[in-house]
């Protein structure tokens, strides 16, 4: 990374705050060379962008597994943002490579199916199509299926609106309660530590 | 390595002591309070409590979530093969591999920390005693050489230790896992209690307790009490686990008596062939590249179990041609770990309105209940293996497996907790052989010039025998509860020696010289003012987790020092 770059980086200025903020409630200091080897770790941008077509399928996808109901939807808290930041530099060759390859796979077999590639499929015909991946002898599309069910419901579950708001946030607990009524968290889940 | 010219020779300290991790921390707090003067050498960087930059970070503050970049991961390709070291939550307490290569004959998965406090920040903080089971078992089964102490030379040390460190438990009154001085424990979840009940009343009395974890249940010594977020891994601002630098470093620096010296790579224990001592410690700088000795009465080497036999073997001097202290010829040999990643799982639908609150850094343990008497005796194998494990609830990932369910009621449902799970895995004991061993490759330097260490360690019969039960065991104790969808599993794969990071045994303890590396009292045999007192100095590796040993056994290794220098023996 380009040390000149990153220090003017908004994502990075962002992280570099937040950083300094959480060491500020706590009343120490981070020494600059510590909070530098930590963002260091976070690129900000690295391998191939995620091709326009595959960002269309994948974002549809992610609606169909999460929809917006009366809680938000994948498309709600950016999954396919996520997804694309995944495929840019976290994802290995081979799963890049296999969501390209699923995506091209899927699309083919709706257009030979119904002429239109899956994100035109109205949500019955998209359902059909997931539905088949989920079946299917190959087992290249189950696998194709999983990557994007990881991406789609990590995405969706670590990003900050659930984790806060449909999920019981409580980051510093303060002590534990080995046998409470579920009732008491309204029936949600802790957000993970 | 060094022109000799180009080394200059500093300030002179009652003692050395090379690494600053759970051992290291403990030599030099123990030496400090009996009034030495005392140099800590630390390879990495400084850290000092509360510069744990991820402590306060959400999943979200993170680009990848979940996952570590992939450029980054690549640097830490061998630290990454335990599965969670190198995600940017905790991979700065990691080393870079490129920066810090070793070589494989077999795989290997050595996992270090070079910074202050080394391992001691990210430790997984179970604490348990060894006992006379594991001292004597050399010597009753003829395997390697008997450990010149048994529990009781240990068990004040013991004692000692746990008061400062602040273990929390739950005394159980058993030979083979004796109690020590516990703080609170922590408290067992409905399923937890339900398994411990059914093994208890199914399985001849078969004792299942709450991990004994070197994290607070109550304040301690100006340290907080633990917060129950489970992110111990990244460092802790409330002190309230053990660490160096919560811990021992602070107590060590009030007494006035400590220099801690960051960036500093001891190359070489320099000896003095005429008195037959050590006369002190050679150092490079990896900042300034200047090469330093550093003079001292005695020298402890707390490094960990590989680099500091690394550290002796490449102290060679015309006294000592094969490495500092290895007339027998056992240094580098004997590398042990446990070998674990072998258990299983299980679900029941009881407690489906039961939930907790707090995300507990801890689990439960069941202690070893084979071969600890006539009637546990096995055929198959020697020693035993004890399980840690927990319940909980499953969570959102359980989403992502099922296939065919999408949808927004899908979606709901992965809000609230899934079913109750528990899952049990064991940790067993290797046995030490003379041919799983660690050697310098001198022909390949890294970038401070020194020699890569090469490993040649493997598991044998008794190991994989053993698994077999740790598997079957398992399942047992799991259907004894009567839970459902029972799975095994025995990973044996990623269970490569080093992985479970308590490689030990690499410059033993024994009783004879031409045996074995150290004394009693972690010196080496041939130059008595050296002491290892870090994993390396291990006869055997009990089955349980062994750094609370290693603080028992380094101050009881101060004790001695002190009290032969003011014997004017050292």
């Amino acid at each position: 990374m380009n040390p000149a770059a990153s220090s003017t980086d908004p994502a990075l200025i962002s992280r570099r705050a937040a950083l300094h903020r959480a060491a500020a409630l706590l009343g120490f200091a981070l020494s600059p060379s510590l909070v530098q080897g930590v963002l260091r770790a976070q690129p900000t941008a690295g391998g191939p962008r995620l091709p326009a077509a595959a960002e269309r399928a994948l974002a549809a996808l992610a609606e169909r597994i999460l929809p917006r109901t009366d809680t938000p939807g994948a498309a709600d808290v950016g999954v396919p943002a996520f997804i694309g930041r995944m495929f840019e530099g976290f994802l290995t060759p081979a799963e890049r490579d296999r969501l390209t390859s699923g995506v091209a796979a899927l699309d083919q077999a709706c257009a030979a199916r119904g002429g239109r590639a899956f994100a035109d499929l109205n949500g019955a015909g998209q359902d059909d199509a997931i539905r088949g991946l989920a079946a299917a002898q190959n087992e290249s599309e189950r696998e194709f299926l999983r990557l994007v069910r990881e991406l789609v419901i990590v995405g969706y579950f670590t990003s900050e609106q659930v984790g806060r708001k449909l999920l019981r946030y409580d980051p510093v607990p303060g002590r534990h309660d080995a046998d409470i009524p579920l009732a008491e968290t309204g029936g949600a889940a802790w957000n993970r530590p | 390595m060094s022109n000799a010219a180009a080394v200059t020779t500093r300030s002179t300290y009652d003692a050395i002591v090379v690494g600053s991790g759970i051992s290291g921390g403990w030599a030099a707090k123990e030496l400090c309070e009996k009034g030495l003067k005392v140099l800590l050498l630390e390879r990495g960087r400084d850290v000092k409590h509360g510069d744990y930059p991820t402590a306060m970070l959400d999943a979200w503050d993170f680009a990848g979530r979940t996952r570590a970049p992939a450029a980054a991961a690549a640097r830490q390709e061998k630290q990454g093969r335990t599965g969670y070291t190198t995600h940017p939550a905790s991979a700065h307490w990691f080393v870079d591999d490129v920066d810090h290569p070793y070589e494989e004959k077999k795989r290997f998965d050595w996992m270090r920390g070079y910074h202050v406090g080394g391992r001691s920040l990210l430790w997984g903080r179970q604490s348990y005693r060894f006992s006379d089971l594991d001292f004597e078992a050399n010597a009753k089964e003829g395997v390697a050489v008997d450990w010149p102490i048994r529990y009781e030379d240990v068990a004040p040390w013991y004692d000692h230790v746990e008061r400062f460190a602040g273990i929390s438990g739950q005394a159980e009154g058993l030979p083979q896992l004796p109690d020590g001085q516990f703080l609170p424990p922590m408290e067992m979840n409905v399923l937890e209690k339900h398994v411990k009940r059914s093994i208890a009343t199914r399985l001849g009395g078969r004792v299942m307790t709450i991990g004994r974890a070197a994290n607070l249940t109550q304040p301690h010594l100006g340290r907080g009490t633990c917060q129950y977020r489970n992110r111990c891994i990244r460092g802790c601002p409330y002190g309230a686990y053990f660490s160096s630098n919560a811990s021992t470093l602070p107590a060590a620096a009030a007494t006035g008596n400590l220099t801690l010296r960051p960036f500093s790579v001891a190359v070489e224990i320099l000896h003095d062939a005429a008195r037959g001592r050590a006369s002190g410690v050679r150092v490079v700088d990896t900042q300034s590249l200047e090469v330093i000795d550093f003079r001292a009465r005695v020298v402890f080497l707390c490094a960990s179990a590989v680099a500091s036999t690394a550290l002796l073997m490449n102290s060679v001097s015309d006294r000592f041609p094969n490495g500092l202290g290895n007339d027998s010829g056992e240094l580098g040999h004997n590398l042990m770990d446990h070998h674990f990643k072998v258990g299983a799982s299980g679900t029941t639908d009881d407690f489906g309105d039961r939930y907790f609150r707090g995300a507990r850094p801890n689990g439960i343990y069941i202690p070893r209940f084979r071969n600890v008497d006539a009637k546990s005796r096995r055929k198959d194998y020697l020693r035993g293996f004890g399980y840690q494990g927990s319940a909980s609830r499953a969570d959102w990932t359980r989403g992502i497996r099922e296939l065919s369910l999408f949808g927004g009621e899908f979606k709901k449902a992965l809000v609230s907790p899934g079913p109750w799970q528990f899952g049990i895995g064991s940790w067993g004991e290797c046995l030490p052989y003379h041919d799983n061993r660690m050697t310098l490759d001198r022909s390949r330097r890294d970038k401070w010039g020194q020699p890569v260490v090469v490993f040649d360690c493997g598991w044998k019969e008794n190991e994989l025998a053993m698994r077999k039960d740790m598997q079957a065991s398992a399942i047992e104790m799991l259907e004894a509860a009567g839970l459902k969808n029972i799975k095994g599993y025995d990973d044996v794969v990623n269970s490569a020696p080093g992985n479970c990071i308590h490689e030990m045994g690499t410059a033993r303890m024994g009783r004879n010289p031409r045996t074995s590396v150290l004394n009693a009292w972690n010196q080496v045999h041939a130059v008595p003012n050296v002491f290892v007192t870090d994993g390396a100095c291990m006869t055997s590796n009990g089955c349980v987790n062994p750094s609370l040993t290693y603080m028992a056994l380094t101050a009881r290794a101060c004790d001695h020092a002190v009290g032969e220098m003011r014997k004017l023996n050292l």
